[in-house]
């Protein structure tokens, strides 16, 4: 029996339509948080904004910083009083930063200018390892941010990804806190 | 012994027709497992992997890269000779498929390894050309993958068609034995270094099942289980008889051959241990159906090592694996057969007859040669009442006409669509012979072929 011709080809372009759809109705689901995210971003701007009528313009450079939502997440941070910043809590997420194992994005709480604390707000834990060793890495780098007051910091061995993109990500708040 | 001649046995009762081949689940279970695939990348990829572009590349070059590690192991499953796949489908269908899947595999192969370079470099901020020798340098074991890779490529261009034309089959097999060697490579990087299976030790195991079963089972069936069988029947080259133009017929003896339960019709892979031909087996058909102790292969002048069959010692040591095809005497639903038979295929047909003969059906044995001196094996098809023996020598051109197209075909056997159609020989005439037998009216059920190449 001669090999029908062409059909390995077309079994080739009937996987790669399947992996088109596949990747289409997976990634497709993005559109809906990314325009939560976008109101996300709108709410916090709004929220930035009023920070902006007491003082210069600071917020300009968040809202230029694009992807990062500065704001509050959880807490007393810009809500409390838009005030000095001088002597202000102020929590600024970083932006989202890709890696080859899903993305990273941390909130950075400064305190009168400087880093007190920041948390992982998504690392890659959609494996049951990632999460084990993120939640190895996380606080590892969370300490070093705030020991070195920057973004400057060492790798963590076994989550390379990871520390390079949190340190990406936490270098975008630095920036958008200014 | 070459000019076994027999007649006609009496009539005996006609065997139930049986199904040809029960519908199996085995390409249903192949596609099943291709949907396995995909819903394991599916729950294994964090939806926002795809806010970037590079990361929604990537996911899909690991995509590709599950699908084609999936596809390879179902290629190998396929030509490993598992028996439940053997009945199911048939050796001819087998290869059929792993010639098609491989195809798919190569083209995902390389797929994958643009999707990963593409994506990382968009997510690492690298131009392509930097991003190569930067994962070369951090993935871990893609330096094997990429070796593993190469031979992929290699064995799929030596399989291409082309390239089949210009290869003989011992190169063509000797760059196809390296597959396994790239299989490994590549399966390193795919549980080290692939984004499903370094962070979760359950898909790594099943992953690795996957491997082991397939290569449990290529253990089993193409290496433990014909040694076995090689212990048991003792096989040896008796005797290589010239019967015609470049064909000759090799006997082979053995012992309690019965428990091959070879038909007529079915063909071996044929392996002789002896300098030149120990490395390859080719499907070589019986020319005879077989007794405990003989099988008899007639051989065309096709490929290399055929050819150098008639240098074959007496007391060579055979290797065989099989009986393979379902060209075979219970695919006839009529007790009437006609049996086209060109070049090599007479030897098939031969046994075919023999079988047929035994269960009482009336035969017409239509046999083409390119000349009277070809016409092998033409003495043992003794005329009988059941046995009308038609030789049509001669080519095309000297002829004047096909003997196989429509018109002629009709003329020589008239009452061709009542008859169960027969035919075994090159593929050109094969197609020749089943469009003909379409046009007389004969059913598509009723045609039954064997292709012989190289």
């Amino acid at each position: 029996m001669t090999t029908p011709r062409w059909r390995g080809t077309l079994i080739y372009v009937g996987s790669l339509a399947a992996m088109g759809a596949a990747g289409l109705t997976k990634f497709a689901v993005l559109a809906p948080p990314a325009t939560v995210a976008e109101s996300s971003t709108d709410g916090t701007s709004s929220s930035t904004s009023s920070s902006d009528d007491t003082e210069s313009g600071d917020a300009d450079d968040s809202a230029a910083a694009g992807t990062g939502q500065s704001g509050s997440t959880t807490d007393p941070a810009t809500s409390t009083d838009p005030g000095s910043t001088t002597s202000d809590t102020v929590t600024i997420v970083g932006s989202s930063v890709q890696t080859r194992y899903g993305p990273v994005q941390v909130s950075v709480t400064f305190a009168a200018g400087q880093i007190t604390d920041v948390q992982a707000l998504q690392v890659p834990g959609g494996h049951h390892e990632s999460v084990q060793i993120n939640a190895r890495a996380t606080p590892i780098l969370a300490q070093e941010v705030v020991d070195a007051q920057s973004a400057q910091i060492d790798t963590v061995s076994g989550a390379t990804y990871t520390s390079e993109a949190y340190a990406e990500s936490v270098q975008s708040a630095i920036d958008q806190q200014g | 012994m070459t000019t076994t001649t027999w007649e006609a046995p009496p009539l005996a009762p006609i065997a139930q027709p049986r199904p040809t081949r029960t519908r199996s689940g085995v390409l249903p279970t192949l596609w099943l497992g291709v949907v396995a695939v995909l819903l394991f990348w599916w729950t294994g990829t964090p939806t926002a992997t795809g806010t970037s572009p590079g990361g929604a590349l990537m996911s899909l070059g690991e995509l590709a890269g599950l699908l084609a590690s999936y596809l390879v192991c179902a290629q190998l499953l396929l030509i490993g000779r598992v028996p439940w796949f053997e009945r199911a489908i048939g050796f001819d269908r087998l290869v059929a498929w792993h010639r098609s899947l491989g195809t798919s595999v190569v083209l995902l192969v390389l797929t994958h390894v643009a999707l990963m370079i593409l994506g990382g470099s968009l997510l690492d901020g690298l131009s392509v050309w930097s991003e190569v020798p930067s994962v070369l340098a951090t993935q871990p074991y893609l330096w094997p993958g990429l070796i593993g890779t190469v031979l992929f490529l290699a064995v799929g261009v030596s399989s291409a068609r082309l390239a089949r034309r210009h290869l003989s089959y011992e190169v063509w097999f000797a760059v196809h034995l390296t597959i396994y060697v790239g299989i490994f490579l590549a399966f390193a990087h795919q549980v080290a270094g692939g984004t499903h299976f370094v962070d979760s030790p359950v898909a790594r195991g099943l992953w690795v099942l996957l491997y082991a079963g397939t290569a449990a089972a290529l253990l089993t069936w193409r290496v433990v289980l014909p040694l076995l069988s090689h212990r048991r029947y003792g096989l040896r080259v008796s005797a290589v008889v010239p019967e015609a133009n470049g064909l000759a017929s090799v006997w082979v003896h053995g012992r309690g051959l019965s428990r091959l339960e070879a038909r007529g019709g079915q063909f071996f892979l044929v392996r002789f241990l002896t300098p030149g031909h120990r490395a390859t087996a080719h499907p070589y058909s019986l020319s005879l159906a077989p007794t405990d102790e003989h099988l008899r292969f007639t051989i065309g002048a096709l490929g290399d090592h055929s050819t150098a069959v008639a240098d074959l010692r007496p007391g060579t040591k055979v290797l065989v694996e099989g009986p393979f095809g379902h060209f075979t005497a219970d695919r006839a639903t009529s007790d009437r057969v006609l049996l086209v038979a060109g070049g090599a295929g007479i030897g098939p047909v031969r046994a075919l007859a023999e079988e047929l003969l035994a269960q009482g059906r009336q035969l017409v044995v239509l046999h083409r040669a390119r000349d009277a001196a070809g016409l092998a094996l033409a003495a043992e098809f003794t005329p009988s009442p059941s046995l009308t023996y038609l030789p049509v020598p001669g080519r095309r051109a000297q002829l004047g006409h096909d003997p196989l197209d429509p018109q002629h075909l009709g003329w020589l056997v008239p009452d061709i669509a009542s008859r169960d159609v027969f035919v075994c020989g090159p593929p050109a005439m094969a197609d020749a012979v089943a469009r003909s037998a379409r046009a007389l009216g004969v059913p598509r059920s009723a045609i039954h072929r064997e292709e012989l190449d190289s």
